[in-house]
């Protein structure tokens, strides 16, 4: 028994010991695995963590890279461009210069992903380098969030023709009527492809993005008003008018009404938008986009011309030489000359005279040159003893015109004498009243006269004319005496062709005063003596400047966003209206024998175009391929003499505003007019004559009345609701142009614009309550940046987004 | 004579190996848990941030790139705002218009947060302001770039502190309005 027990003692020992050896192998086994587990769902949290990281991080870098493509393909301002074009490095500068290759160049110098793919990749380093200095900043800066990463960008590329939709292998077998491949329609895939710490994550959108051809003429009738994005709001609208759900008197879609002077009634044709509840159906829009319609019209403008919307000048598009002599309308309808309204920043209304041309200011008055402070004895002429009294004078220079003129009565030949005032062909876009926009066609030039008056002053400034005023009935003009019209020479002539006409003093109409009734100038009155040296001369010499074809006159408002000319109510009805070949039109056809749908013929109720060129009538090439001597903007900018202004009380000072009550009254004088800083007319703005003001800050500018030129051209402009009456909508009655944007100080009231609008951004608050834009037409302002003529548009929407 | 049973010895070993066993079985348990807790609220972190940036990505579609400028700092250093301060997890562009149809595009649609006790564990941090167009030492603020930064902070497993805290951060250029802006 007890061998048995001690046996079974020793047997149990061994199994405890074993137990407990097992029990802790497994308690070992199961600390480790915890701490396995432990250490696993810490690392997949991480993971996790590091997942997110790096697709927060792709995400961040397709928002990058989209804004770096959108500042990208902004249009480069004037010099820019210009920069940009004589490196013959255009396409590798940046990505407006990389889309203003057309399809094939395009195409042939981006990478294939496949021989025959008609898709084209942009890789790192290559969409790297096209990306703006302060892009690349903050790609580091981001970067720099997220330590040991990595973030790549890549471009697919996939062009289509713009109005054809064609794709590039597609348009090489079957080219399409409009042959402008610099427009077109691009689809992107913006990539950006992330990794964070061994995670990786890639994410792609879509987008679209079309570059427009403003001179296009099948298209720019029907330009809308706007420099640059409007694509949102008009899509908007469609949305809204399409039947989507709005919130009702909330938001308004703005009205663009290309309209007549005055209270004339708004022919339908010209309405192009209207909010809805209008007649106008703007379901209609939808279809302005159909190819067919617009090879239908754009072919149709080749063969004549001019489009033809029907009878009546209210509806016709003609080709112009760019005058029309007196009478050939009856009215005020001066079909020709109107344009050149485009050229002139401060005008008349062309009713005022009788010369189918643009009316231009008397007087500008030029910078004054260092050498013109020289002064030289003149005699003035007194109806009392003594009747001639020696005086000591300065000349003066007045430009007494610029621009495309007839000035009969002053015989400008004699000083120009190459000037033909039926030399201007132009061949303005848009209708006869409301031209969009010209360029010279054909053979044609454009003449531009400047005209320079050499004028004598006693004194140089306003004292001795301001102690006459009271003498005299009319008004008094600062010289003194008008000697003639500085002509037209070359250097050897100029110092001996100098014409004087017989001083005549401005002064009529004097009572009681011993003023002077005339001048006579001394020997010493030399050409020499106003302009030493010849190239001081030429500067400013009368002179007719001849534009060659191809140059471009383009009107200021831009937009990339166009409505082809068959949106027009009457383009079918007119262009091709239901006439058949070999049946007499006037007699009505026969039912049981229709006549075939084929011999259905296009009819021309005007002639064709005596201008049309065969090869050239469509504005085909790259922005290198147009000539643009810039001579009117220079010689206008040459002019500008004016002082910055600073403050209200300044221009108070000077004569261009006066404050009274609860208004301002504006005399810019026709002359344009500089401000720096904020320019605040708070108060309800009467504008008493033609006002151009350029102002290097913010306008926060009340309702206008104007029927003169009015202008403003502002960093911001904000439209400010009348101080003086409670209406419901305000009336700005000018050009209102805006570097970056124009808002409404009040949105909930409604503006009307009667002039131009032109921004790079129209803030929300414009759609709050109506906002109604109808151009006029007889006035409008300079357009300094006329080279840039295509517009490149990305398109807001993103049409997919996925991350992978 | 002998009895069965064991001994005090022996009794003491099994005691004390139990004790080595058990001790730091117990330890690694609570450790365990709390790194199953630490692992499971930073996962939980990771989404609140995620939701954030997704939520703020939505709202630069819905209300433009020019709204969000209204909850936009205007330096890099400006201070976090606490998007749970608020009994709503609602952050308004213009807390002062509270009307809803105006209103329903500016707001974060947060989840609620998991509450210990009385006390929320986590914290959610944003802070919007415009990307820095310089180098890193010169902030020079770009005007159609915003960096949307997130930060959730919590406590950890017995902590009465918020001593843990994750960080994403994103960048939001400007598009155009978004059509959905003038509906």
């Amino acid at each position: 028994m007890q061998l048995k027990k001690t046996n079974t003692s020793s047997k149990n020992k061994g199994f405890i010991l074993f137990a407990v050896l097992g029990i802790l192998s497994i308690l070992g086994i199961l600390f480790y695995t915890i701490h396995r587990q432990s250490a696993q769902r810490n690392l997949e949290a991480h993971r996790h963590y590091f997942n997110e990281s790096s697709r927060t991080l792709s995400q961040a870098g397709v928002e990058l890279l989209n804004g770096a493509f959108r500042e990208g393909t902004k249009t480069p301002s004037d010099f820019q461009l210009k920069s940009l074009i004589q490196t013959n490095n255009l396409h590798k500068s940046s990505f407006y210069g990389l889309f203003l290759l057309d399809i094939p160049k395009l195409m042939d110098y981006l990478t294939s992903e496949t021989k025959e793919s008609d898709t084209r990749k942009m890789y790192h380093d290559q969409v790297i380098s096209y990306f703006p200095n302060e892009y690349i900043k903050m790609y580091e800066n981001l970067m720099a969030y997220y330590p040991d990463s990595t973030l790549e960008f890549s471009i697919s590329v996939h062009p289509k023709t713009l109005y054809t939709d064609q794709t590039f292998s597609e348009m090489k077998t079957n080219p399409p009527s409009v042959r402008d491949y610099v427009e077109k329609e691009v689809y992107l895939g913006f990539c950006a492809s992330a990794t964070y710490r061994s995670t990786s994550r890639n994410t792609c959108i879509n987008k679209k993005f079309k570059t427009y051809n403003l001179y296009n003429p099948v298209l720019n009738k029907f330009t809308f008003f706007h420099k640059s994005p409007i694509g949102n709001y008009y899509n908007n609208y469609i949305a809204t008018s399409s039947g989507r759900p709005h919130q009702d008197n909330t938001l308004f879609p703005m009205m663009l009404v290309n309209g007549p002077y005055n209270d004339s009634t708004v022919p339908d044709d010209q309405m192009i938008l209207g909010k809805l509840g209008d007649n106008k159906d703007p379901g209609d829009l939808n279809s302005l986009t159909l190819p067919s319609s617009i090879k239908k019209a754009q072919e149709s403008i080749y063969r004549r011309g001019y489009l033809f919307f029907g009878m009546g000048d209210n509806n016709a598009i003609k080709m112009t030489h760019g005058y029309t002599t007196s009478g050939e309308f009856e009215d005020e309808n001066y079909s020709a000359g109107q344009f050149f309204h485009l050229y002139n920043p401060a005008l008349g209304n062309p009713k005022d005279d009788n010369q189918g041309g643009a009316n231009s200011p008397q007087i500008i008055p030029f910078k004054k040159p260092e050498f013109f402070k020289n002064t030289a004895p003149a005699f003035s002429l007194h109806s009392q003893e003594p009747t001639e009294r020696e005086i000591d004078a300065q000349p003066m220079l007045y430009n007494s015109f610029l621009g495309y003129y007839d000035p009969p009565e002053r015989g400008y030949q004699e000083y120009v004498p190459q000037a033909d005032r039926f030399s201007s062909l132009i061949h303005p876009f848009g209708a006869d009243y409301y031209p969009s926009r010209a360029k010279t066609v054909g053979p044609a030039n454009f003449h531009v006269i400047k005209m320079v008056r050499y004028l004598l002053d006693t004194n140089a400034g306003n004292e001795d004319e301001d102690d006459l005023r009271p003498c005299s009935s009319d008004d008094v003009f600062s010289p003194d005496s008008d000697l003639g019209v500085i002509p037209n020479s070359t250097e050897s002539r100029y110092l001996t062709h100098m014409r004087l006409k017989e001083p005549i003093s401005f002064y009529g109409g004097l009572v009681d005063c011993d003023a002077p009734l005339g001048f006579r100038v001394g020997e010493a009155w030399t050409i020499p003596f106003v302009f030493p040296e010849f190239s001081e001369y030429k500067e400013y010499m009368s002179q007719e400047k001849v534009i060659p074809m191809n140059e471009t006159l383009s009107y200021p408002h831009f937009s990339h966003s166009v409505i082809p000319p068959e949106g027009h109510s009457n383009f079918e009805s007119h262009m091709f209206p239901e006439i058949y070949e070999g049946l007499d039109p006037k007699k009505e056809l026969d039912p049981e024998f229709p006549p075939s749908s084929d011999d259905l013929m296009e009819v021309w109720p005007l002639p064709q175009s005596p201008l049309r060129s065969k090869d050239s009538f469509y504005v085909n090439g790259l922005v290198s391929d147009f000539t643009n001597s810039g001579f009117i903007t220079n010689t206008i900018q040459k002019h500008d003499f004016y002082t910055s202004y600073t403050s209200i009380e300044q221009l108070i000072d000077e004569g261009f505003l006066i404050s009274q009550g609860s208004k301002y009254y504006l005399d810019g004088k026709g002359m344009q007019i500089s401000f720096s800083g904020e320019l605040v007319l708070d108060k309800d703005i009467v504008v008493q004559n033609h006002t151009n003001i350029m102002v290097n800050g913010d306008c926060f500018l009340a309702p206008i009345e104007s029927a003169f030129y009015t202008s403003f051209t502002c960093e911001n402009i904000t439209l400010l609701p009348s101080t003086s009456y409670t209406k419901d909508t305000h009336v700005y009655d000018a050009f209102l142009n805006a570097k970056q944007g124009i808002h409404k100080g009040h949105s909930g009231k409604g503006a009307y614009i009667f002039g131009g609008i032109a921004m790079n951004t129209l803030n929300p608050s414009m759609f709050h309550n109506s906002t109604q834009v109808q151009y006029n037409m007889d006035y409008s302002p300079l357009e300094p940046q006329r080279d840039m003529f295509y517009r490149m548009v990305l398109d807001d929407h993103i049409i997919t987004s996925r991350t992978q | 004579m002998k009895k069965s049973g064991f001994s005090f010895v022996e009794i003491l070993l099994a005691a004390s190996l139990s004790a080595m066993v058990i001790a730091p079985l117990a330890y690694v348990m609570r450790q365990s848990r709390a790194q199953t807790q630490a692992s499971f609220n930073e996962i939980r972190a990771s989404f609140f941030a995620v939701e954030v940036i997704d939520q703020i990505r939505t709202m630069k579609d819905f209300i433009g790139f020019d709204q969000m400028k209204y909850i936009s700092s205007h330096q890099e250093e400006a201070p976090y705002y606490n998007l749970d301060t608020q009994n709503t997890s609602h952050l308004y562009i213009n807390p002062k218009n509270n009307d809803v149809n105006t209103c329903s595009g500016s707001r974060l649609f947060l989840s609620p947060l998991p509450f210990a006790g009385k006390e929320n564990i986590f914290k959610r941090l944003l802070k919007i302001y415009p990307a820095n167009q310089g180098n890193k030492d010169s902030y020079q603020p770009h005007p159609d770039n915003l960096i949307a930064e997130v930060r959730i902070e919590w406590k950890s497993f017995g902590a009465t502190t918020y001593n843990r805290q994750l960080k994403l951060v994103t960048q939001l250029s400007r598009n155009e309005l978004s059509p959905n802006s003038l509906q």
